[in-house]
């Protein structure tokens, strides 16, 4: 059966054919066992629909049913104008809270190389005298770059002078 | 496939660089000059090797708190210290130091005399050009001194 010819049996049942439509399927339906039986289905699924649908009461009055119906309508076509706001939070939130983590570690790394840096460029300058006899003293030109250690002997400030001078000499007096 | 945030990388690379810093700082060689200068008010060295030393560095000792005017130069040892072991140098008979890098651009010195450990000095940071020098008394009012600078 063609589908057009079940439309039209679903619009003779509805009522929505012309007179002219409604006789032409009538004498189709005396002709045609199949669409007559359809069209006999048809009947009988609508009545029965008709028989049992569920009736609905509204607790309130109908004018108010639809009132709710049109101020909830009315609230959310207004609730894209509050939108830009929550919008503006979660653009925020996804662009600096997100990467928190992130900046929590580069964070880490900025104080671990200024610890660091800052280890490397902290001026030591130590003497440890290894000596009871010997002392030490230091002294800092910063206008000449010259940082001078001085080790002289608490008990020998001076050695006996010998007249010469070689590479013997040259060791520290201990 | 999971795919890794950008941030997430960029925070690795740093985090790879900053770790890698440290090693390639200490990696490079810290090259060094040493000398032995004897300082006195003499004119001239019994020793006719010794010379006096250069302009520049006369220059500097006679603006530190030294009584002498004359400073000679006895011996120059130029050495490279590797990773961070001492590095043992002569530089006279009874006269030598050990030197390692501080591990904070700088240098840390034992220094020995007549084969007896003395003293440990430890000069951080001694960037190039830098002057540290150790000294005492010598004989016949003179004095010895040991000048150690970063060449590079």
């Amino acid at each position: 059966m063609k589908h057009e010819l079940e439309l039209k049996l679903q619009a003779l049942l509805d009522g929505e054919l012309t007179g002219r439509e409604a006789e032409e399927i009538a004498a189709l339906l005396e002709r045609d066992a199949e669409a007559s039986a359809l069209l006999g289905e048809l009947r009988n699924t609508r009545t029965a629909l008709l028989g049992n649908e569920l009736e609905i009461k509204l607790p309130e009055s109908r004018e108010f049913y639809w009132s709710k119906i049109e101020r909830e309508i009315t609230r959310l076509e207004q609730a894209p104008a509050t939108a830009p706001a929550s919008a503006w939070w979660a653009a925020l939130r996804r662009r600096y809270f997100a990467s928190l983590g992130t900046v929590g570690v580069a964070a880490a790394l900025m104080l671990t190389a200024v610890v660091h840096f800052r280890e490397l460029s902290s001026d030591t300058f130590d003497v440890e005298n290894l000596l009871d006899e010997t002392t030490a003293l230091t002294f800092r030109s910063e206008a000449n770059k010259m940082s001078l250690v001085w080790i002289y002997d608490n008990e020998q400030p001076e050695a006996e002078p010998d007249g010469d001078f070689d590479d013997d000499d040259t060791i520290p007096q201990t | 496939m999971k795919i890794i945030p950008q941030s997430k990388i960029w925070a690795g690379l740093a985090l790879t660089a900053l770790l890698a810093a440290p090693s390639l700082i200490q990696a490079a060689d810290t090259k060094l000059e040493a000398r032995l200068i004897w300082g006195t008010n003499d004119e001239k060295s019994p020793n006719p090797d010794h010379k006096k030393v250069d302009d520049a560095l006369a220059k500097k000792l006679k603006a530190m708190p030294f009584k002498w005017n004359n400073f000679f130069e006895v011996n120059r040892t130029n050495f490279t210290l590797v990773g961070t072991n001492y590095t043992k140098v002569v530089m006279s008979k009874q006269c030598s130091i050990d030197v390692k890098d501080s591990g904070k651009a700088g240098i840390k010195v034992k220094m020995y005399g007549q084969g007896k450990e003395m003293s440990r000095i430890e000069k951080s940071p001694l960037p190039k050009g830098e002057i540290l020098a150790i000294a005492g008394d010598s004989k016949n009012e003179s004095a010895w001194l040991i000048t150690i600078k970063r060449t590079e």
